[in-house]
């Protein structure tokens, strides 16, 4: 495109405002959590305080490790059901499979608040009580598509005879399983793990309506404390929280590349 | 059974029996009458729907209004999403891959640190009526939070960069030298934009746009952080419905009505992309 000087300049004003808009709040909030006073920008002073108090609220500490677990949990359970019905699925032709993978794929379509909501209901009905296990398990619901997607865009371009060649020098199909077809799908099973992890560890609305006092996660604990205290505190946590992200944004980068992960959009 | 088929049971399984069954539970649910003590009475009802689409409340504060603000996010976020997925289409490799890392940042951020962001800035003291103030265009600070305006906002951030990811992919598709070519024959760069580029990125638009209104649909935390409690949405009334006021057949009805938005949406969708797609893939053969 001919570039004038005035269009060129509109063109770089427009990319910074399109940056800012997406940024600037977080680049904000960050600087605010150094703010020993209030929760204003600009800081009027330094200091670490805030970050220091972490250590001292418990409930964060608490919920941070509930995050963790539950992360964990919800990525090897997703992505262990997600890659093994991707490649039983890779074998499976008409109907079957357009039914199955449908199904898998279902809960990106429905809105959260309603698997939510059924979960909920489901358990109360039965009188049964929210733990880590609802939890879990509405976490595997509403992430299964992600890791079963990366998956099967991958098998798209595997060659099965790689397979069939194990299996005729004499591999048995476990054998098989673990030493080609897992190393070969390394690919997406690594991004899918840590996104599972990432929309897990980042999920309030499914969690607000399955936690209880003892597994209450840190988004709700956050949101929970932002409802009577508004102090620089809470932005010194969520820096972290944003520190945390770039961290696990910047490690998938560079081992499997975004390429990987932007197939989830 | 074959081999493959057991190794999809087991995710099958697990999906019939925390989504299937308690999401066929919910539709049912919502047949249902609650007792005055919130137990679910077994016989069955139109009343939660009757309740719902008589009450001008229920339909223009919480369904229309819903409806309204994502579409409204949504128009937005396409056109915002769309400059920016074009800026980073054209900028050169490597930093192409910094303007998507840029991008992507937000998605890996959790949501409420992302609303809370936005309550800094826009709050009374916040920065953006720090500078309507300091610039003299307001006398005193604006209420910029806790309103639609607010919740509006919120709603654009978090969909722009679903529809940069969507829009980015198609336009990366599609091959300069058509751009080009059009200005050869005595297009002014405008014109060959118009009428080469925006309408072969049609398909991103289509898909950046359905994702945009089914994130701002389902919106939850948004309202409840920037809306303050005044902006009514039908996720935040379903949890309330259910856990605050104890009504669950009624909340399943707020959250039946909801599905049926977001299928109907998706609906529109499928049709728009078969119609829409024809022109683009005649354009791409030739």
């Amino acid at each position: 495109m001919q570039r004038t000087l005035v269009g060129s300049t509109l063109w770089y004003v427009g990319t910074v405002l399109f940056f800012a808009f997406l940024l600037a709040p977080l680049a904000i909030l960050i600087a605010v959590s150094f703010n020993p006073v209030a929760m204003v920008f600009p800081p009027q002073g330094f200091t670490l305080k805030w970050y220091v108090t972490i250590l001292d609220k418990p409930d964060f500490l608490y919920a941070a490790w509930a995050s963790t677990i539950l992360g964990v949990a919800t990525a090897l359970l997703s992505t262990g059901l997600g890659v093994l019905a991707a490649i039983g699925l890779q074998r499976q032709r008409g109907a079957a499979r357009a039914f199955a993978s449908s199904l898998l794929m279902s809960p990106l379509f429905i809105p959260a608040v309603i698997v939510a909501l059924a979960l909920f209901q489901i358990i109360f009905m039965m009188g049964l009580v929210n733990n880590i296990y609802t939890l879990l398990a509405a976490h595997v619901v509403v992430t299964l598509p992600y890791p079963l997607r990366n998956v099967m865009a991958q098998m798209e371009g595997f060659d099965v005879r790689l397979e069939e060649a194990a299996l005729s020098v004499g591999a048995t199909p476990r054998q098989a399983l673990w030493r080609v077809t897992l190393p070969l799908l390394k690919a997406s099973i690594i991004p899918s793990l840590i996104i599972v992890f990432v929309l897990s560890w980042n999920n309030y609305t499914v969690s607000v309506f399955l936690a209880n006092k003892n597994w209450t996660t840190l988004p709700l604990q956050l949101r929970a404390y932002l409802q009577y205290e508004y102090e620089p505190f809470v932005a010194a946590m969520s820096t972290v929280l944003i520190v945390a992200s770039v961290i696990l944004l910047v490690i998938v980068d560079r081992t499997v590349g975004l390429g990987a992960v932007r197939r989830r959009n | 059974m074959k081999t493959s088929a057991v190794l999809v049971l087991p995710a099958v399984v697990i999906l019939g029996a925390f989504f299937v069954v308690p999401l066929i539970w919910v539709v049912i649910l919502s047949f249902l009458s609650s007792g005055p003590t919130g137990e679910v009475q077994q016989t069955f009802t139109l009343g939660n729907y009757a309740r719902f689409l008589t009450d001008s409340y229920y339909v223009n504060d919480l369904l229309l209004r819903t409806i309204r603000l994502a579409a409204i996010a949504t128009l937005f976020s396409v056109v915002i999403g769309y400059l920016g997925a074009f800026v980073i289409a054209r900028a050169a490799p490597t930093t192409q891959t910094w303007l998507i890392l840029l991008v992507m940042l937000p998605l890996w951020v959790n949501l409420v640190v992302r609303t809370l962001s936005l309550m800094v800035v826009l709050g009374r003291n916040g920065l953006v009526n720090q500078i309507l103030v300091g610039l003299g265009i307001s006398a005193r600070p604006l209420p910029l939070l806790y309103n639609e305006t607010a919740v509006l906002i919120g709603m654009v951030q978090v969909a722009v960069p679903f529809v940069v990811m969507s829009v980015f992919g198609v336009l990366q598709a599609i091959p300069r030298q058509l751009e080009q070519a059009a200005m050869t024959v005595g297009a002014t760069p405008l014109s060959a934009f118009r009428r080469v580029t925006l309408p072969l990125s049609v398909p991103g638009i289509l898909a950046g746009s359905v994702l945009a209104f089914g994130i701002n649909v389902e919106s939850f935390v948004v309202p409840i952080l920037l809306g303050g409690g005044r902006v009514r949405f039908m996720s935040v009334a379903a949890y309330e419905t259910a856990t605050v006021s104890n009504n669950l057949p009624f909340a399943a009805t707020i959250g039946v009505i909801l599905l049926i938005v977001t299928m109907v949406m998706l609906g529109v969708y499928q049709w728009a992309v078969r119609s829409a797609g024809r022109p683009v893939a005649a354009v791409q053969a030739a």
